[in-house]
């Protein structure tokens, strides 16, 4: 899978729990995700959807709770993600 | 003395978070991956709650000092799949309301969400053990708490447990509704009065802000600039053994806070709140009172 396919998912599934109105090219990779409204349920739920993401390239693979935060920037979840998935 | 270090502690850890914002950064990175400050931990993440910094005006006395501040490190090897750990400190005092309140405390926190999806009521779960002492009535206490509560999102509809944004993002809101059972066994010196408190209780918590006009350009969550608040605490103690005669209790708090400072990933704001009723295991007598206070939250 090409890495910008990876990055292009990852920035969807942010915009999407954002709820704002906007498109994925007008997300600056260093904001940080309590810069798009980001709170503690937000990060349980991306880091849920991500979980379903990256198990669906690696089986094995998974994203805990707790490795997602609001301080975290969309490059910070990015690099997780293509950690995880080994992409 | 283990008061102030423990204040010093939450000062200390909370400038150091400030300067570099991550702990993966730090020392503490093996074991703890997270840092925040808030004024309480016992509800869950979602709910608005910045700690309070500075000043009362009570109906009776002098102005004085306050603290209302809460920090947590997320524990990294005791955080797995939709469970996450952490470790939390509290310092609540607020020196000249009518009746002072003097209260600290240490713990672990935990919570577990397991997403559902947009559209759908996902539970969120919410829990402390934490050592608790209460300097006004010279009690030591040991406490668990369980607090429930939903979280639901999507666009187009009404969303719980985080921000939702309405008119084209002028406005945003946010509706917190939770239950919580806490448990508190109180140590005091009087042994007479040593035994133990079961309460119930439900706590509505809903906010909505004006929002600063939308710039073009980067993706971002509108700022706030004006926001009024509401908090209502409900509880009743079924069961208790202290002979306090602790019964019904509730807290009262309509806030207005306006917002002067939004930054990647905190907010400071200056809050004005009506107080009226009690938080026991606060340390938060019966009482009414204004606050006018500085609103940290990272």
């Amino acid at each position: 899978m090409a890495i910008s396919t990876t990055v292009n998912q990852v920035k969807t599934i942010i915009l999407e729990i954002s709820e704002l109105d906007g498109s994925i090219d007008d997300m600056d990779t260093a904001s940080a995700l309590s810069s798009l409204g980001f709170n503690g349920n937000m990060c349980n739920a991306l880091a849920g959807r991500l979980n379903n993401y990256v198990k669906s390239i690696k089986v094995d693979a998974y994203v805990n709770n707790a490795e997602i935060t609001s301080d975290m920037t969309v490059q910070d979840v990015i690099d997780l993600v293509t950690q995880k998935s080994g992409v | 003395m283990k008061k102030w270090l423990l204040l010093l502690a939450i000062i200390v850890v909370s400038g150091q978070a400030f300067a570099q914002q991550k702990v993966k950064d730090t020392i503490l990175a093996p074991f703890f991956s997270h840092f925040q400050l808030r004024q309480s931990f016992q509800s869950p993440d979602a709910q608005q709650s910045p700690a309070q910094l500075q000043l009362t005006l009570p109906q009776q006395g002098a102005a004085n000092w306050l603290v209302d501040a809460a920090a947590s490190l997320t524990i990294g090897p005791m955080s797995c799949g939709p469970f996450t750990s952490k470790l939390v400190g509290e310092f609540h005092r607020n020196t000249l309301a009518d009746s002072a309140q003097f209260n600290y405390q240490a713990g672990f926190n935990f919570s577990w969400y397991r997403d559902r999806g947009d559209n759908v009521l996902t539970p969120v779960w919410t829990g402390n053990l934490k050592y608790i002492r209460n300097i006004t009535d010279t009690s030591n206490n040991l406490a668990a708490t369980l607090n429930f509560t939903f979280y639901r999102s999507g666009k187009h509809i009404l969303d719980m447990g985080r921000p939702g944004y309405l008119n084209n993002e002028h406005f945003t809101y946010q509706l917190t509704p939770s239950a919580e059972i806490q448990y508190q066994q109180v140590f005091p010196n009087d042994e007479q009065m040593q035994g133990g408190i079961l309460r119930p209780l439900v706590d509505l918590s809903a906010s909505i802000a004006l929002n600063h006009k939308k710039t073009k350009g980067k993706l971002a969550a509108p700022s706030k600039m004006i926001e009024l608040a509401v908090d209502y605490v409900n509880r009743y103690a079924v069961v208790n053994s202290t002979g306090n005669k602790e019964g019904y209790t509730k807290l009262f708090r309509p806030a207005v806070n306006y917002y002067f400072l939004n930054t990647n990933s905190s907010s400071v704001s200056l809050g004005a709140s009506y107080n009226l009723g009690s938080d026991p295991l606060n340390g938060l007598k019966a009482q009414q009172f204004w606050l006018f206070a500085l609103q940290v939250q990272l």
